[in-house]
């Protein structure tokens, strides 16, 4: 089996993020921690689990990003991928469908049985990039996937795709395929020590993305912005204990306690 | 099929050719999109069979609507709908095309994007319009921040998030004049029925599993999230709970996937939509899939340590600090001042 693993690079939501001069995107600086996007991590275990039990897999990780994203490309291989492919993009804002096409463009002659995808990055928020690079390659896709299964002989995955409401859809895709995957369907490993450092011996592979752009989306980011503060809710003020208390005699007044 | 053009296309959702009601929240962005003049909007509703379906709401809002049916649509089918849909309303030459914005529908707008040559953009919250061009408003950053965008091509393609643009009653204008047409009817085209050539075959939908904790029933939810830190602290999440009579442990999604709580005491769009008198959101940042299984409780409390936690923008009362130094000292003046009552 032939796999491919999207994984993006984002920044920590956490990290006190601020917009930069041009509001073009976040200030990037080195307050910022970045890491895998969480989908991504799922997406690659799901991945490795088919390694693990299928001799002859081989499971490659590629992202998309500034010099910066090489890092999780690195970080992927110490959890056991065997080969990273860094498509260098400056622009960290890449609407969904340029994304898509690099990856694409890419991948267009290397045959993959099953490329794993994230169900969402958690920086764009577009569920756009792994169905986009399926119809680019005019192959099937199934999203927000909590189980996935080989069947037929390898030549299909049995999905269960969640729906609104927790309902399950059963489908069977026919390989090659892509797959985005959502959170909590595996437990994603941490690396071992030795395949950390297995990973140092491993070269990444850097391509320019200027080599690969053959179109370009009709999609403009024009800026960002902070969202109005549009809380009506009270802000409970005092100490520590006076907040406590504040809170209980709420509780009390509405006959919760 | 008529040869009236639309400028506006909404696609509906069903499920076993029922209507997903939300979906109909379409119908007032798109009577917002074209200041309230629906008369070149068309409303489509795929399915097996949905003609009546159809009927039912031209009657109800007065727009004109039109079937898309074809077996493989009884079910979910992004990729079948994507595909039939690209065969179908080319010929009402539209300029919008919006969906309700879920996975599977950006699975649908993603390949009718490629195969359409179109541009798209999700999870839309608002909209300006400025003659011929329009900027659509989302949130990016789990709703930390958010962010412009401009679709260029000819026809645009939209999913619009639920719950931003809420269908009531007199929300819609009805013009009692309007000439609405019969409900148009799209079968699918006779090579594609039945077809398995998509490589893509819905098979069956399982209910979610049910059993445990029945969150509907509490009159108070206290609930975790990634803030909570470790497993251990959940015992700090119960411990609140059970100062309360009849009090049960809800989650955000996180929590659930390291199964920290069973998938069954997940809140939110994928989870459980829950409104009880008090919902206390611990350590939870408030993401759209969150806030859409809490929004209509009757109270609402969020415990965050970040001040512009996305959370409080639903929360009646806010409280700025650390669960874990927080949440003792509650329990202890509960203690304090009520047990000993
Ligand atoms: C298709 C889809 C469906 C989804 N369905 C759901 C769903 O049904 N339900 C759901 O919940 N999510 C769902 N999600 C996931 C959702 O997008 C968010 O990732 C998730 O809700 C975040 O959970 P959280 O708020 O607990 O974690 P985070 O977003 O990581 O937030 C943690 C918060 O805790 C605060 N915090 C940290 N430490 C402390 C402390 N010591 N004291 C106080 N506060 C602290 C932080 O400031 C932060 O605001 C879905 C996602 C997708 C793509
Ligand atoms: N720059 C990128 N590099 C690699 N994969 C990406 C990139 N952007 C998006 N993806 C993949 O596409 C998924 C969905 O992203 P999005 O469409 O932006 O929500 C992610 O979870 C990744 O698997």
């Amino acid at each position: 089996m032939k796999i491919l693993v999207c994984v993006k690079q984002v920044a920590d939501i956490d990290s006190n993020l601020k917009i930069n001069d041009t509001s073009s995107w976040i200030e990037e600086n080195t307050k910022i921690a970045y890491r895998m996007n969480r989908y991504d991590e799922y997406a690659l275990e799901e991945a490795l689990l088919i390694k693990d039990v299928l001799p002859g897999t081989t499971v490659d990780v590629l992202s998309v990003g500034p010099a910066r994203a090489v890092s999780t490309v690195r970080k992927s291989l110490e959890k056991g991928a065997d080969k990273g492919i860094h498509i260098i993009c400056d622009n960290p804002a890449l609407p969904a469908f340029d994304t898509a096409s690099l990856i694409a463009e890419y991948v267009l002659d290397k045959q993959y049985d099953i490329i794993f995808a994230g169900v969402v990055s958690e920086d764009m928020m577009q569920s756009q990039v792994g169905p986009m690079i399926a119809s680019l390659l005019s192959m099937p896709s199934a999203v927000n996937v909590v189980k996935s299964e080989l069947i037929n002989n390898l030549t299909a995955l049995s999905v269960k795709s969640e729906l609104e409401g927790g309902i399950i859809e059963n489908i069977e895709v026919a390989l090659p395929c892509l797959v985005t995957i959502q959170t909590g369907l595996n437990l994603p490993r941490y690396p071992s020590l030795s395949n950390v450092m297995r990973a140092r011996s491993l070269q990444i592979t850097t391509i320019n993305s200027e080599d690969l752009k053959k179109t370009q989306s009709c999609v403009e980011i024009l800026s960002i912005e902070y969202p109005p503060v549009s809380s009506k809710g009270t802000i409970l003020t005092g100490s520590i204990e006076e907040k406590a208390v504040k809170l209980l005699n709420l509780f009390h007044e509405k006959a919760l306690i | 099929m008529s040869d009236k053009k639309y400028s506006i296309i909404a696609v509906l959702d069903t499920i076993e050719d029922k209507l997903i009601q939300q979906s109909l929240e379409l119908i007032v962005f798109a009577s917002s999109f074209a200041a309230g003049d629906l008369s070149t909007a068309l409303v489509v509703v795929p399915g097996k069979s949905v003609m009546k379906l159809c009927e039912s709401i031209t009657e109800k809002y007065l727009i004109d609507t039109a079937a898309i049916e074809h077996d493989e649509l009884y079910y979910p089918n992004p990729e079948l709908l994507a595909e039939l849909l690209y065969g179908t309303i080319g010929e009402y030459s539209p300029g919008l095309i919006i969906f309700t914005h879920t996975v599977r529908n950006s699975q649908c707008t993603a390949k009718l994007s490629v195969i359409s040559k179109s541009s798209t953009v999700t999870a839309v919250e608002s909209f300006i319009r400025d003659g011929e061009t329009c900027i659509f408003q989302r949130s990016i950053f789990n709703g930390k921040l958010k962010i412009n965008q401009r679709l260029n091509a000819l026809l645009k393609i939209v999913t619009v998030l639920a719950g931003t643009y809420t269908l009531e009653e007199d929300t819609v204008s009805y013009k009692s004049n309007a000439s609405v047409n019969a409900p148009a009817y799209c079968p699918a085209p006779a090579s594609r029925s039945g077809a398995k050539h998509y490589g893509y075959k819905p098979i069956s939908l399982s209910p979610e599993a049910l059993g445990g904790v029945k969150l509907e029933d509490a009159d108070v939810i206290i609930s975790a999230g990634r803030g909570i830190g470790k497993e251990e602290n959940l015992s700090l999440i119960s411990e609140t709970a059970s100062i309360f009579e009849n009090a049960a442990v809800g989650a955000s999604r996180p929590i659930c996937d390291q199964r920290w709580l069973p998938f069954n005491q997940q809140v939110g769009i994928t989870g459980r939509t829950v409104s009880p008198k008090l919902y206390l959101a611990c350590g939870i940042s408030g993401s759209q899939q969150h806030i859409a299984g809490m929004k209509n409780s009757q109270c609402i409390v969020a415990i965050n340590k970040d001040p512009d936690a996305a959370i409080f923008s639903v929360s009646d009362y806010i409280i700025v600090e650390d669960l874990i130094y927080f949440l003792p000292v509650l329990i202890r003046k509960y203690r304090d001042i009520y047990e000993k009552e």
